[in-house]
């Protein structure tokens, strides 16, 4: 509960900046915007040509695209202040600020920031998933919807727990932004059917990085595609570990190897 | 020339003081690349069609790598630079000095584009060319000097963009809008011959085909001469067009500009 007013205390101050640069905040979900766009215009120029992508149909692939941006968005829209750890805070000392008040230094850093930007993401990935949804003539029962939620929860905390493991390298080396560019271009391959990558990338996307439990597995699932079992509750077992894996492990000997730069 | 070159010289070492950063960042622009790839392999080998639009999979492979090498160049940094020159104040010593701002922040990124060239498109030209037999040394060449043009329709137009700093302060975002609407509108997420016709004529009136399409399609032997000759009489018009809006553009911000700090 004391987080959750920290929190408010936060965004008010944000919201604040937020009416001063309100071009600002338009450009950067107009950026957003057009690079979704660009990515639908892509898929549809494709289909156009083709009947399907090895068995999979257009509106299948947009379901898949729809479902892949919003916990993309929605990661993209608190944390991005992880990006700035592995870029800039520990290189120039900003982050023992974080280390010196009374709350959860992650907490804190994810508290700093909220990017509206990524309402770009989030609204075109919602509209697509609404117009493929439709486009499919699927009805979700109750219990989907429930299980739908779940899942962009946990492909929520993949992302995160991906982000903070990338970001967290830079508590020993000062910087990791290259390396979480990397990482986290991977994602890319997640918003299209994995199967029409190679073997090695689907290994990778499945059990190393594992972004395709974010849209593709899930997806798969609510289409009606062949699955394995318990598609939903393996995508929440693998985001907790990776999130476990993330926090206590990594950004915690990270925090303990920290040696600062000096401010 | 002999006041600029140093500019070029500057970038370049610049990069290769920490060379691992720059070869990092262009592996991870390679994934994007892949996705792409992967999905013309697919289509083009589970599908009927061997040739779509007059690609085979052999050039549209060519075409995949050469627009991610192209498309590296054009996204050198000028837009972040110019932006954060007017932002930081710095740009006050440029205008101090005896020396053309536009000739200088050129200079500077043909540093990056040389770099660019001889880590990415150099390889990548001399591969397609003698190993997998697809362009010529005559296209090559021909392609050479249309890549240079382009290079330049791009520098002009990222001038434009990155003069938007006077009004936003979001650099980051308009950076990012840019390359965004240059990958789609250039040519290089997707060959420009897939859109609908219509759709095409009006890329004819745009500068973003001279970026990206027309050069690769040079390359690919697309043209016959005469084509060929109009592709760069297209460049030519439009760096002479963005170099006048540049020149006017310029002047009036100039006599505006203030700077808080610098």
């Amino acid at each position: 509960m004391r987080h959750f007013r920290i929190y408010k205390v936060f965004m008010k101050q944000y919201l604040k900046t937020l009416m001063e640069y309100r071009t600002d905040f338009l450009i950067g979900m107009l950026s957003f915007f057009v690079l979704q766009a660009s990515n639908l215009i892509f898929i549809s120029l494709i289909f156009s040509r083709i009947p399907h992508l090895n068995g999979w149909t257009y509106h299948e692939v947009l379901f898949i695209y729809g479902l892949s941006q919003i916990p993309r968005g929605i990661d993209h829209l608190f944390t991005d202040n992880l990006w700035l750890l592995a870029g800039s805070y520990v290189k120039s000392g900003q982050f023992d600020k974080y280390l010196l008040r009374p709350i959860n230094p992650l907490f804190h850093l994810i508290a700093e920031r909220f990017q509206p930007d990524a309402f770009g993401e989030i609204i075109i990935g919602v509209s697509i998933f609404a117009y493929a949804y439709g486009q499919l003539g699927l009805s979700f029962t109750v219990i989907q919807w429930g299980l739908l939620v779940i899942a962009i929860l946990a492909g929520v905390l993949i992302y995160t727990s991906i982000k903070l493991i990338g970001a967290s390298i830079a508590l020993w080396t000062k910087k990791s932004q290259q390396f979480l560019f990397i990482v986290y271009q991977l994602s890319d391959f997640s918003s299209y059917p994995l199967s029409i990558f190679s073997t090695f990338i689907k290994t990778i996307l499945t059990f190393v990085i594992p972004f395709g439990f974010v849209a593709f597995i899930p997806a798969s699932y609510f289409i009606g595609k062949p699955v394995y079992p318990l598609t939903i509750l393996w995508g929440v077992i693998v985001a907790l570990v990776f999130w476990t894996f993330g926090y206590q492990v990594v950004w915690k000997s990270g925090l303990k190897a920290y040696e600062s730069t000096g401010n | 020339m002999r006041t600029y070159f140093p500019f070029t010289k500057a970038t370049i070492q610049e990069i290769l003081a920490y060379p691992g950063e720059s070869f990092l960042y262009i592996f991870g622009m390679t994934i994007g690349m892949f996705v792409v790839y992967y999905i013309w392999k697919v289509i083009y080998t589970t599908g009927s069609n061997t040739v779509l639009e007059g690609f085979t999979l052999q050039e549209m492979i060519a075409y995949i790598v050469l627009s991610f090498g192209v498309m590296q160049a054009i996204n050198n940094g000028t837009v972040w630079n110019i932006a954060m020159d007017i932002r930081e104040g710095t740009i006050i010593m440029n205008l101090i000095k005896p020396i053309n701002y536009h000739l200088r922040v050129f200079f500077q990124e043909m540093g990056y584009v040389l770099f660019i060239c001889s880590i990415v498109l150099v390889p990548v030209i001399l591969g397609l060319v003698f190993l997998f037999k697809t362009g010529t040394i005559v296209s090559m060449l021909l392609f050479i000097i249309s890549l240079f043009l382009g290079v330049v329709v791009g520098f002009l137009f990222d001038f434009l963009f990155g003069m938007l700093a006077f009004y936003i302060k979001n650099l980051w975002g308009i950076g990012f809008g840019k390359n965004a609407l240059v990958r789609l509108l250039s040519g290089a997420l997707i060959p420009l011959a897939f859109f609908p016709d219509v759709v095409q004529k009006v890329f004819d009136f745009l500068p973003f085909k001279a970026m990206v399409y027309a050069p690769i399609m040079i390359f690919l032997g697309k043209y016959n001469a005469n084509e060929l000759v109009g592709i760069y009489l297209n460049q030519l018009f439009w760096i002479l067009l963005l170099g006048l809006f540049n020149y006017l553009s310029w002047k009036k911000a100039v006599t505006k500009l203030t700077v808080q700090g610098g």
